[in-house]
């Protein structure tokens, strides 16, 4: 019997082992291909390598909203300072139960008009819909009833007048370039469908009119920790995917997607938890199925600024939620799983998203607990194994600490020597603690799963001039 | 023996790591500096710049000549030359630039067979720079035409963009041809768009360009780039569009009735109303142009059309009946008419509009 445990043990202990190893690998390897990649686009704009046009094409921009009366209003305002000549922009109420469209219809003097939206995706009836006048661009505000957030987007599309569609959360700023800069892959490349952008967390920014006037280390250690997490994500997998067309997570806080792809797709999963990955996997389906061209791209200068929740309950909630929604997207789509007909996307993308992302908190819990038991039970010496925490977690604080340097350097923000402190510290207390509870966050994500299925993931909002 | 494997491998990671931070460290603070440094020498090649072309026939010597040659073909000085230029063109009049830049071409010719051996985005930096020639100075660069369609071997989509906008501004018409030509052979994709867009910015003669262009062999969608760029200029080319209109192809039947909105022509509205009428892809684009063919078949077309199964046709009838004068009658009729799809989208655009009547 112990020897059976012992087995067992030395086989997880060992697995474990490899799972870190690879990953370690995995996160070199991008990081090293990610850096390589902004110091060369950097080099190339430098040298007047880049496409600058005076018109480009029309964009609209949907903003799904739930019970954002606090942040709304800042937000279009914000997309309103956009540098860009044509948009418009659809701001879709989903029942909200605060005064969202009270707010909205009061600060843009909106009126209520009879337009009559054309469905071509399904999604509920629309209550009202509201314009606002003397504004630069177009403001519409659709009220309807509540859905979820797939089937505000889907509203959102089917009231767009443009070919291309933006995608933002209502609490989200976009810096005044941001919207010229998402467009550039279009421009770059035929058979672009969908691209994504550089999600930051808001309320590390100070932006007045579009444009960024400072940037800090937030001395919330929630908020701080997910500033360092977010850099590393963004880098350690999305310039690495894009260099093979697999990059399957768009986030839907800030997506361009080409209309007509999107709705010959069928649009937003309205059942799906996380709706922006169901959908960027149904387009590389979609397009493969159908053998069809196309690219879904990143572009890491285009950077929209998104809250962060700023305690462990709201982030908890959502992570459970972001962590349902990779699961049901991953299940959804499991035959590109190691399918050579979806070529990279199935062998690698897939493959790293279910090991590294949807199992890996499964793993690491485990993993962590196996090699406590095989040092209690003297099968893995002590020393070899705090050793080896210690080591792990410097080499991730260290790579941590690399990647956010990087981004603040290629994105020219400029910060104070006590901010640069605070964020090495803050590097490593991510990787000590911050890692470990959302990897429990995680791994215990599905236990009253069937519950929450449609509902808005609600976090508590701040206005951003507090920040 | 498999403990120390892992750690050691963890080391190495730990040390490609460390390696990585420090080298951006550097990267972060010499290019500070780099930046800094290239700030000042601009400032002094503007100061340079500015004394030269002051008196060009005296200081712009075979020495200059030389120097200035010495100077462009290599990446960096060629950036500050261009930085410096690109500031210099709000302090100096255009003339004592032109004339300096006469002065220069020899250099600028030298420099250009250099860069033809250099990576593409050195050539696209060196386009870029033939791209802010001062208008009167195109003459005398005409020829850089040729060595610029070089550039386009092994290119990338930013230097193909930058010899393009080095083109438009010399004004030759045979290199562009050409370099468009090699596009389409090549099968490179160029955003429509930006060449539509572009040849506006054209330097010769547009009306001129587009004819030529015209009378090439392209394929449909260069033959649609062809069409907006037309329709954009004053002179009327219907002649040349108006087959396009029956030909079929989507892109180009779709360009060619955007082209008859912006150039009205009588002879074009039988065959707008057959597309509308028969109310395929393209008959969203024939209802908004029709808004511009005021008449009485082009009236009762576009009311058959609000019935039409497509939401855009009949958004875009009910958006082009508003355009012509539409009696009280007319009006009453349509805002309470049987087809509810058509009742709505009328009412909407009425209320639009501001105006009454339902």
């Amino acid at each position: 019997m112990l020897g059976a445990l012992e087995y067992i043990l030395k086989f997880v202990n060992w697995f474990f082992l490899f799972y870190l190893m690879v990953y370690a690998t995995y996160l070199l390897l991008s990081v090293s291909v990610g850096a390589w990649d902004l110091y060369y686009a950097n080099k190339m704009r430098r040298i007047k390598n880049e496409i600058k046009h005076d018109f480009y094409f029309p964009v609209s921009i949907v903003v799904p909203a739930y019970n954002e009366e606090v942040t709304i209003v800042d937000s279009i305002e914000s997309l309103l300072q956009l540098e860009y000549r044509l948009y418009e922009i659809i701001i879709v109420d989903d029942g909200s139960s605060d005064d969202t469209v009270k707010v909205l219809v009061e600060h843009f003097k909106m009126r209520m008009v009879h337009r009559p939206i054309r469905k071509r995706l399904i999604c509920e009836q629309e209550k009202a819909v509201y314009k606002a006048e003397g504004l630069r661009v177009p403001v519409i505000l659709i009220s309807k009833h509540n859905g979820g957030k797939g089937d505000a987007l889907n509203m959102g599309i089917n009231a767009s007048s443009y070919p291309y569609f933006l995608c933002i959360d209502a609490d989200s700023m976009l810096q005044a370039d941001s919207l010229e800069k998402i467009v550039q892959p279009v421009m770059e490349e035929d058979n672009v469908v969908a691209v994504g952008g550089l999600v930051r967390a808001a309320q590390s920014l100070k932006i007045k009119d579009g444009k960024r006037v400072g940037y800090r280390m937030p001395w919330n250690l929630v908020t701080s920790m997910q500033i360092m997490e977010y850099d590393r994500s963004f880098l350690a997998a999305r310039i690495l995917m894009d260099r093979f067309n697999g990059n399957m997570i768009i986030s839907g806080a800030f997506g361009l997607f080409k209309k007509d792809m999107v709705i010959a797709a069928g649009g937003y999963d309205r059942e799906t938890l996380g709706e922006d990955m169901e959908l960027v996997v149904r387009l590389h389906v979609f397009c493969r199925n159908n053998k069809i061209p196309y690219s879904v791209r990143y572009e890491p200068d285009a950077v929209c600024w998104s809250q962060v929740p700023e305690s462990l309950g709201d982030l908890r909630k959502q992570r459970r939620r972001w962590h349902m929604g990779l699961f049901q997207s991953l299940m959804k789509h499991r035959k590109v799983f190691m399918n050579p007909v979806y070529g990279w996307l199935g062998m690698v993308s897939y493959l790293y998203y279910l090991l590294y992302e949807l199992l890996s908190p499964m793993f690491q819990v485990i993993g962590w607990a196996a090699m406590a038991a095989s040092a209690v039970t003297g099968i893995l010496n002590w020393d070899f194994m705090i050793r080896f925490y210690l080591m792990y977690t410097m080499y991730n604080a260290v790579l941590t600490i690399t990647i956010f340097f990087q981004r603040i350097y290629t994105l020219n923000l400029k910060m104070s020597a006590l901010d640069s402190v605070k964020a090495v510290v803050v590097c490593v207390l991510e990787n000590v603690f911050f890692r470990l509870f959302l990897d429990v966050v995680r791994a215990t994500a599905f236990i009253g799963y069937g519950k929450r299925k449609k509902q808005w993931g609600e976090i508590k909002r701040v206005k951003q001039d507090g920040v | 023996m498999q403990q120390s494997v892992v750690s050691m491998i963890i080391f190495l990671y730990i040390f490609i790591s460390a390696a990585l931070l420090f080298f951006n460290i550097i990267y972060m603070m010499s290019s500070g500096t780099k930046s800094r440094v290239m700030e000042y020498r601009i400032h002094r090649e503007m100061d340079e710049q500015r004394s030269v072309m002051e008196n060009v026939p005296v200081r712009v010597s075979q020495h200059y000549r030389r120097s200035l040659y010495k100077k462009i073909k290599n990446e960096d000085g060629l950036l500050i030359c261009v930085e410096a230029l690109e500031r210099n063109y709000g302090r100096m009049e255009e003339d004592d630039i032109t004339e300096y830049m006469i002065a220069c071409r020899n250099a600028l010719f030298d420099a250009a067979e250099v860069y033809r051996k250099k990576e593409a985005m050195e050539r696209a930096l060196f386009a870029y720079f033939i791209s802010l020639l001062p208008e009167k100075a195109v003459p005398e660069y005409y020829r850089m035409g040729e060595i610029l369609l070089s550039y386009l071997d092994h290119s990338t989509v930013y230097c193909r963009e930058n010899v393009l906008q080095a083109l438009y501004s010399l004004g030759n018409e045979d290199a562009l041809i050409r370099a468009l030509q090699t596009f389409q052979e090549n099968g490179w994709f160029h955003d429509p768009k930006l060449l539509s867009d572009g040849m506006l910015h054209f330097r010769g003669d547009k009306n001129s360009l587009a004819r030529r262009l015209w009378n090439q062999k392209w394929d449909e969608q260069m033959k649609a780039v062809l069409i907006r760029f037309m329709t954009r200029l004053k002179e009327d080319m219907s002649d040349l569009v108006l087959p396009e209109l029956a030909a079929g192809h989507y892109e180009l039947c779709f360009a060619a009735i955007r082209y008859f909105a912006a150039h009205i022509n009588r002879e074009a509205e039988p065959l707008l109303l057959k597309i509308l009428r028969e109310d395929g892809d393209t008959a969203v684009a024939a209802a908004q142009t029709l808004g511009n063919y005021p008449d009485e078949a082009v009236k009762e077309a576009l009311k058959e059309a609000l019935r039409s199964r497509q939401w855009d046709v009949r958004r875009n009838s009910a958006e082009s009946l508003m355009k012509m004068d539409l009696s009280k009658e007319e009006i009453g009729q349509l805002c309470t008419g049987e087809d509810r799809y058509a009742r709505e989208m009328f009412i909407y655009v009425l209320e639009s509009r501001g105006k009454t009547g339902c």
